[in-house]
């Protein structure tokens, strides 16, 4: 029997079902009427923090860094093809993408949603792993590894996280090195796919104005009763406090780039709790750091920050943080104003005016988001992996009150749990 | 939908998009001048100081209060250029009046801030703030000397520049650092005043109603006396060249710069199919052969620039594989020009842009982006038409295009690592 769920969100109008399929399998699906785009993703949680298991006889397994974001790589390819083969055929746009916390594949259509959602299904359920494919990717990925260490953000961005958590998995690299890779081999990948992809751990999301039967008859096609799984072991044994609170690196770069991040600790939490926490940082952030924020405007001002400036939040169950993130010839003068202003925020509170601005202006991009297939499928995949609810957020904004704001930058903002981390302009010749 | 384009005074272009399913509106200001170091230097300098406000709302904090209290509205100003035009762009993404938890009239409130930021500048003696003018022309020259940052881009980017070092397609759309030298709150004020009267402008709108108010805004600009800038696509590749430049990398960058011929100029469709076909999507040659049979790199792709008819390849390669890639590169083009492709690539390069087109639907900066380009090639189409176009499309177009595609320029980006 499949279990079914109506979510619904009075305010804006909108609704959404959650299904479990008797394999395990959960399924969301969002209705657009008259919207040309439809969408689909699957996601398993499994991440570069996901490395550890127990084998369905008894191995505990480890394996090497960048294992998730290879086997993403190796599900496009099956035994009757590369998958863009097929999603050629209708014009979709198909991808994947592998995080700290999950691996996801998706498409987005205008037409045949049916085609290609079989295609979606069948690669991802059907792994085709030769010596000698694996063998062709390791190029492939050892190029994407070497873009990667040219990129000074996404450089100055993991090194920040490296700084902030001391033996969080988050420190593993998501590509691993080009050593980590060549060590990987068919059986390795094998074993991962047969504990990750089990129906219990995946989520299918899809979205558009489409028919809720086809999808379900695609899945019993492709996902079994009675499967059993393997254990997996996500160990984190993370102390509060940030590793070191300021580190550095040279690169080619004409001005330092800067990464601020904020460890919290509190990430316990889950369901509509969660969503409500998510907001009240984004609140947070925009008015400690935003556009819209003295802070923004003084340095700016001061030409210690550009448009480049952006801050965000990162969080799943394992971890959260913020960054604060921008090009300085002064990153130190940015860290103390940094600090400078959340004092300020302790001691002077929330302005009432900011604050309902913000909150209207958080509604709104909420509300474009569930314009879009695409945007919905990926958070509906997101917060469930996360334990949210989607729908949940913009509730969740209007019940917010100053003193939650206030509760939540204490948990967010310790001097104790932030790192910086600067990619400094490399000297000629070196 | 229903598409409409009007020019209610001469070199002021209106679009309209109209339908009713949409969430959000779109409306947008474009002003159009020949890309020269001047304009691009000028226009670039100008998204900066207009961005920190106008005389009724001075402040980039005070501009995104008012954008956040009318639900989070997006606003974006950059300068870009398209063919050998230069572009500066007002943009505006909001949301639609019956989602105002207040009753709020959200779309008037981003005209009303549309018109304030550009008829009432902040401004003072005739000339913008010293201190706007003086902050923004080092944020912009920081940007100028940060271009490098980004390698990728960068590469492609010089690749452009070598190849057409003769040619106003050569200029930066960020301009350059000695012409922004010359620009002070005066000089800045005049280019303003002179882009207002003399620039053409288009006018976009993706949204519902009978838009009724794009006619007054478009009577706030005086008649344009002059011609819409064109692009030179007359000019030929008499041999190619190869230049390498050194810099301490792990991965080398290379960039193919293409002229195309007169077959891809007139025939719009066929020209994007080529493309698509030839390295525009993970079904093309380039990603089937450069990276998937020879795992040369992660990335191989070519993007066209259909103003200019020019067409350039971008990969991120091992050095020493660098001969190896370039010779599959060429060797690919050679095999769409013998006609070597299969009806299947063909009509999956079909579908991969019809399924795109129709998609735009959904997305009102796509539409708004089609249909400025319509209106700056002059050639103003719905999502149908182009459509139908693609689908006329024969096969012979392609193996045309192909032939005459002229490799003028290869730029090696050539990672080394320099001794410590």
């Amino acid at each position: 029997m499949i279990q079914r769920n109506t979510y619904e969100c009075q305010i804006i109008g909108e609704k959404y079902e959650k299904l479990i399929h008797p394999s395990g399998l959960t399924i969301y699906y969002m209705s657009m009427p008259e919207k040309a785009k439809k969408a689909a993703m699957i996601a398993t949680k499994f991440g570069s923090i996901n490395y550890c298991f127990e084998t369905l006889d008894g191995r505990q397994v480890s394996v090497p860094n960048g294992t998730a974001h290879f086997l993403e790589h190796k599900l496009f390819e099956g035994e009757a093809g590369n998958a863009f083969d097929f999603y050629g055929k209708t014009g979709a746009k198909a991808n994947a993408y592998t995080s700290n916390d999950k691996t996801a594949y998706y498409f987005v259509c205008s037409d045949q949603f049916e085609e290609n959602l079989d295609v979606l299904l069948s690669f991802v359920t059907h792994p085709f792993l030769t010596n000698e494919n694996v063998e062709k990717e390791k190029g492939i990925i050892a190029q994407e590894i070497r873009m990667y260490e040219d990129e000074p953000s996404w450089q100055g961005y993991f090194t920040m996280v490296e700084g902030l958590y001391q033996n969080h998995p988050i420190r593993r690299d998501i590509a691993g090195t080009v050593e980590d890779i060549y060590s990987l081999t068919p059986e390795i990948l094998m074993d991962c796919y047969n504990t990750f992809y089990h129906p219990e751990n995946l989520v299918l999301a899809v979205a558009g104005d489409l028919s809720l039967e086809s999808v379900l008859e695609a899945v019993d096609r492709y996902f079994k009763v009675g499967e059993s799984r393997s254990k997996i072991i996500t160990p984190i044994d993370e102390p509060d406090e940030a590793g070191i609170h300021y580190t550095e690196k040279s690169m080619l770069v004409s001005r330092p780039i800067f990464h601020l991040g904020f460890k919290d600790n509190h990430t316990d939490v889950s369901g509509f709790e969660l969503a409500k926490k998510e907001m009240e940082v984004e609140i947070l952030l925009e008015y400690l750091f935003g556009k819209s924020s003295p802070f923004f405007n003084e340095l700016y001002k001061d030409g210690l920050i550009n448009h480049e400036f952006d801050c965000w939040y990162d969080l799943s169950d394992y971890f959260s943080f913020c960054v604060i993130s921008g090009e300085s010839d002064d990153p130190e003068a940015v860290e103390k104003h940094a600090f400078k202003c959340i004092e300020e925020l302790y001691e002077k509170g929330v302005d009432e005016g900011r604050f309902k601005e913000i909150r209207n202006g958080l509604f709104g991009s909420l509300v474009i988001e569930t314009d879009r297939a695409y945007s919905m499928v990926n958070r509906l995949v997101g917060n469930h992996l996360n334990g949210a609810n989607t729908l949940d957020s913009i509730e969740a904004l209007q019940q917010i009150t100053v003193d939650d704001l206030l509760e939540r930058a204490k948990e967010m903002f310790s001097n104790d749990c932030s790192c910086m981390s600067v990619i400094n302009p490399q000297k000629e010749g070196k | 939908m229903k598409f409409i384009q009007e020019q209610y005074q001469r070199g002021v272009i209106c679009n309209c998009g109209l339908a009713d399913h949409f969430k959000t509106e779109y409306l947008s200001v474009d002003f159009v001048l020949p890309l020269t170091e001047e304009n691009a230097t000028g226009m670039s300098l100008l998204a900066g100081v207009l961005s920190q406000g106008c005389k009724k709302y001075p402040g980039i904090d005070q501009i995104s209060r008012y954008l956040a209290r009318y639900y989070g509205a997006s606003f974006s100003l950059t300068a870009s250029k398209a063919g050998e035009m230069e572009l500066l762009s007002l943009s505006f993404t909001y949301l639609d009046n019956k989602f105002a938890i207040d009753g709020e009239d959200i779309q008037g409130a981003i005209l009303e801030l549309l018109y304030e930021m550009l008829f009432h500048p902040w401004i003072e003696n005739d000339a913008f703030l010293t201190e706007h003018v003086r902050q923004e022309k080092i944020n912009l020259s920081d940007k100028i000397k940060g271009l490098f940052n980004d390698k990728r881009v960068y590469s492609l980017e010089r690749c452009k520049e070598l190849m057409c070092a003769q040619e106003a397609f050569g200029v930066h759309e960020t301009g350059s650092i000695e012409t922004l030298e010359k620009f002070d709150e005066k000089r800045l004020y005049q280019f303003f005043q002179k882009m207002m009267s003399e620039a053409y402008v288009v006018i976009s709108y993706v949204g519902k109603g009978e838009a009724l108010f794009l006619k007054d805004l478009a009577e706030k600009f005086c008649a344009r006396s002059g011609e819409m800038p064109s692009t030179d696509t007359q000019v030929f590749t008499v041999k190619t060249k190869e230049i390498i430049e050194e810099m301490d990398l792990n991965q080398s960058k290379l960039n193919l710069g293409f002229r195309l011929n007169e077959a891809s100029l007139k025939d719009g469709a066929a020209s994007r199919l080529f493309n698509v076909m030839y390295g525009g999507s993970a079904t093309s040659k380039l990603f089937l052969n450069v990276r998937e049979r020879l795992s040369l790199c992660y990335y191989c792709s070519s993007v066209l620039d259909r103003f200019k008819n020019v067409m350039f390849v971008s990969s991120g390669v091992e050095a020493d594989k660098y001969e190896e890639a370039r010779s599959e590169i060429e060797f690919q083009l050679k095999a769409l020009a013998k006609g070597d492709f299969s009806d299947e690539e063909f009509d999956n390069a079909k579908s991969y842009l019809i399924d795109s087109i129709c998609g735009f639907k959904d997305s009102q900066p796509s539409l708004a982006s089609m249909m400025i380009s319509g209106a700056l090639r002059n050639d103003m189409k719905s999502p149908e038409q182009e459509i139908e176009e693609i689908r006329k499309v024969d096969r012979q177009a392609i193996i045309e295009i192909a032939k005459g595609a002229k490799l003028d320029t290869v730029y090696l980006l050539k990672g080394v690592h320099n001794e410590q």
